[in-house]
């Protein structure tokens, strides 16, 4: 029972961390119908520069400021110089972002070396507290809390304010909101900035609960989360929510009991939503 | 004529009488080896073309394809201990590589284009990690070493004449199967899917039959791969594989065929160039972001990549600039 | 009389293909203009590149003495045009509520009365003020559409079709709001029935293959049985 609780508990958390990545993807993708194939290239360099300014300064607060910032300025540039002309050109936008993920992956190779880096716990965040007579890693707690506070901020974001009623609107007929007389260009471009911001916050977040960085650390994430977005309905906030966690916690189950196969049941739970559903099982039929 | 140079048959066949000369003029055995890779790359990079170039379909998970084309030869001439039943297991091969190229289509062509990228990647993703943990089948992280192929394919000459003619056959097959009415539906797809779609074609079952000969012709490819490696490892399902594909048909031109060939060429050589100038400068090892940045650029500013370019210059320079230019147009369109 | 809105001789094409030929209208303040003509004859599109949804890549566009045609959506609505597509545009994971705020450009007095006095025309949005545009009937998205389209400061409104798969009552009482709203602004309607449209209209083009080929009065077209039988497939 303890084991279970203990497993689920991890599961959250792993959800957490690959929900922050599969916020941005999803909003970008259903607001402009740009699916980021270098949004973990995104959450890599957030990793890594988070990593650097960490081991450089010792703060852990100014390294989660600035991986945050590395991401944004990374999403803003790549959406105003590389997708930006190519709106409604879904081939292009496809080809050029995977060409991103290239770049950014390899330089990261030529800044910080291709092998594998550790990322340690800030002092504060290390331990273990007893949870259910088990004992639970305090950075865990951490990860959750974070998370479950980005999911009520993001949530509030969408559902509360304008801006969330423009992109929730964006995401289903972005014509419609222009004729309305918004600008959803401008729109798009935060949005743009705001979830690559987003995902590599949770890097760095993400970093020392893995305990090391590599290169490929951004595209075996990404994976995780355009499963969770197709589980969850392209572009439903809510929907990425319900399937991270989902995905994070079949996930940990998976890497307990039969390690082998954890990707393969994630990729198998894909392929049978979008043979059941392929809308996602949030998702609007369109 | 000139912007017609690169169909010009007269032109490929020189190309063709060159190359066969070539291992008769003292050309060194690892200019032959590259060429070889580069032959057979090139039948791998107008496969994929067929999908993205021809169909208009980016699939970033073609390696599943080749992989599974080189793990079927491996396995099976390993298994058979006769390496003579090589076109044995060609064969098992491209029929196996059929099947999954139709099990993919069926499951992922269903949703809308940028889906069908994104879960293309994480198939090839699960074939990798299948082929890495099935070890008792596919050798693991060890691989398949030590393939015992036939002996007209251990001998360079003869292999380079294999893979030669692997490649004109691969070509002359695709070059018919694009410019037959069934590349002709591909094509309306291509430009407009919702309007082939109201013209009356099922484009679900063309984009099948498209991927369908796609994954056999990569699979060839991919066998042709183990034969010449004699080594099977799981780099062929990587995403550098899917990578490499991509790069080669983008650079060289899409939706040309010769393009790919091209694109194999470049990438083949270039490659080899900047490893071996990794004893100047460190960067050179991470060769593949100059790549990158190439490819990039095209993607942005040369759409049609090397020959479309140059087949708009000549045309554009030509007297009857204009007319050509949109014969060109309609021929070598890009769909980007 | 002053002309609001002229178009001349647009020239629109959607991928390659030239789906505007050549369309002219002309519509005057205060009125409603009829856009009659067949399926596909270039209706929508017309509407579209007006709003510069799909725009023109020849010919004039002026609203209100000023050329649109180059301008981008947002700006030429914040010029002061309502658009109502032939879907309705709803959003429907969007409340009637969230609809309505999302329309609204500037939350004035003015404004406020615009609002009131389209959600009295159009009591059900009241009614279904919190409900989720997908769970609107038809017709109460069409009047939603409306709202929406009417509440900011707009001189011109270019509706596409709204009686299209409504019960006849409905569109009876959409017909009936689009009457009062004339009062208040100018109306630019599409339709393909003719018979609906003949009710509300006052000067009517007719559009067949991307052309303009009819301009005339509502009592001309009437009349003009001719026209009538070859444009508009009502014969005798
Ligand atoms: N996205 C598109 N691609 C190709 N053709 C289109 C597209 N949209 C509309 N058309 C064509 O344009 C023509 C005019 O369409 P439309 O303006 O919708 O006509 P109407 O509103 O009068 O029925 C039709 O022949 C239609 O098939
Ligand atoms: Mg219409």
């Amino acid at each position: 029972m303890s084991l279970t609780v203990n497993l689920l508990l991890n599961g959250v958390a792993l959800g957490m961390l690959i929900f922050l990545i599969a916020v941005g993807l999803t909003l970008i993708f259903g607001l402009m119908g740009v699916l980021n194939f270098a949004h973990g290239a995104i959450f890599a360099w957030g990793a890594y520069v988070g990593w650097a300014v960490y081991g450089a300064t010792g703060s852990f607060i100014l390294a989660i400021l600035a991986g945050t910032a590395t991401g944004f300025v990374l999403g803003f540039v790549m959406e105003r110089f590389f997708i930006r002309p190519f709106y409604g050109n879904h081939v292009a936008q496809i080809l050029l972002t995977l060409g991103l993920m290239i770049v950014l992956t390899e330089g990261i190779k030529i800044f910080f070396g291709p092998n594998i880096l550790g990322f340690d716990k800030p002092e504060l965040l290390q331990g273990v507290v007893t949870i259910l007579q088990d004992p639970f890693p305090v950075y865990r707690i951490f990860t959750i809390g974070v998370g479950a506070l980005v999911l009520i901020g993001v949530h509030y974001l969408l559902s509360r304010t304008k801006y969330g009623i423009i992109i929730r609107a964006g995401v289903q007929d972005p014509e419609m909101v222009q004729a309305l007389g918004i600008d959803v260009r401008k729109v798009f471009a935060l949005v743009f900035a705001f979830g690559a911001g987003l995902a590599s916050f949770g890097a760095v977040i993400a970093g020392p609960s893995f305990g090391s960085l590599h290169p490929e650390i951004g595209m075996q994430n990404q994976l995780a989360a355009f499963i969770v977005i197709v589980i969850g309905g392209i572009g439903n906030f809510v929907g990425a929510a319900i399937g991270a966690v989902l995905v994070g916690i079949t996930q940990t189950l998976m890497a307990y009991y039969l390690p082998e196969a954890a990707l393969a049941v994630n990729v198998a739970l894909m392929a049978l939503v979008l043979i059941l559903k392929p809308e996602g099982l949030f998702g609007l039929r369109r | 004529m000139r912007e017609r140079i690169f169909n010009n048959k007269w032109l490929l066949a020189a190309v063709l009488v060159l190359l066969a000369i070539l291992p008769f003029v003292g050309t060194s055995q690892f200019l032959m080896l590259m060429l070889i890779q580069v032959f057979i790359l090139a039948v791998y990079g107008m496969s994929y073309d067929l999908l993205l170039g021809y169909t208009g379909i980016v699939s970033f998970g073609h390696a599943i394809f080749f992989g599974t084309g080189a793990y079927s030869v491996g396995i099976l001439l390993t298994k058979m201990e006769n390496p003579n039943l090589l076109f044995v297991a060609f064969l098992i091969a491209i029929v196996f590589s059929a099947v999954v190229a139709l099990l993919l289509g069926v499951l992922s062509l269903r949703v809308k284009d940028v889906y069908f990228s994104m879960i293309t990647l994480a198939f090839a993703e699960l074939f990798f990690i299948v082929a890495e943990k099935w070890s008792s089948l596919t050798g693991g992280n060890d691989g398949i070493p030590y393939i015992r192929v036939p002996e007209l394919f251990r001998e360079r000459v003869s292999l380079y004449f294999i893979a030669l003619g692997f490649l004109v056959v691969m070509f002359l097959f695709l070059r018919r199967v694009v410019d037959s009415p069934l590349g002709r539906v591909l094509q309306a797809i291509r430009e407009n899917e919702r309007r082939a779609e109201s013209l009356g074609y099922n484009v679900l079952q063309y984009k099948l039959v498209s991927i369908v000969i796609s994954g056999m012709v990569a699979a060839m490819a991919g066998g042709m791969w183990a034969v010449l490696q004699r080594y099977v490892s799981t780099t062929v399902f990587s995403l550098d594989q899917t990578i490499s594909a991509l790069l080669m048909t983008i650079i060289g031109g899409v939706g040309t065929l010769t393009g790919a060939i091209l694109g194999a060429g470049v990438i083949t050589f270039a490659n080899e160039w900047l490893s071996s100038l990794a004893s100047v400068h460190p960067i050179f090892e991470r060769w593949l972001i100059f790549f990158g940045i190439i490819y990039i650029v095209i993607v942005m500013y040369f759409p049609k990549g090397i020959i479309g370019t140059i087949r708009d210059k000549w045309a554009r320079s030509s007297e009857r600039g204009k007319r050509d230019a949109a014969q060109t147009d309609q021929r070598g369109k890009s769909v980007l | 009389m002053t002309t609001l809105l002229t178009v001349k001789g647009i020239q629109t094409f959607i991928g390659q293909y030239h789906i505007l030929q050549g369309v002219d209208l002309e519509v005057e303040q205060g009125r409603v203009t009829l856009i009659l003509g067949r399926n596909g004859a270039g209706k929508t599109t017309t509407l579209r590149s007006i709003m510069g949804l799909t725009p023109a890549k020849q010919g004039q566009i002026v609203f209100d003495g000023e050329e649109i045609q180059t301008l981008k959506p947002h700006l030429i609505a914040q010029k002061g045009i309502g658009y109502v597509p032939e879907d309705q545009g709803v959003f429907s994971d969007l409340t009637v509520e969230e609809n309505m705020k999302l329309a609204i450009r500037k939350l004035d007095d003015a404004t406020r009365a615009r609002q009131d006095f389209v959600l009295d025309l159009f009591p059900d949005l009241k009614i279904a003020w919190k409900r989720k545009g997908g769970n609107l009937s038809g017709g109460q998205k069409q009047m939603l559409s409306i709202a929406r389209a009417f509440v900011n400061d707009n001189r011109l409104l270019l509706i596409d079709e709204p009686s299209k798969g409504l019960a006849p009552i409905v569109v009876e009482k959409v017909m009936e709001s689009i009457l009062e709203l004339k009062k208040r602004t100018t109306i630019v309607l599409v339709e393909q029935n003719f018979l609906m449209a003949s009710g509300v209209g006052d000067d009517v083009f007719i559009l067949d293959d991307g052309h303009t080929v009819y301009r005339g009065s509502m009592a001309d077209v009437r009349s003009d049985e001719a026209v009538k039988k070859k444009y508009l497939g009502i014969g005798l």
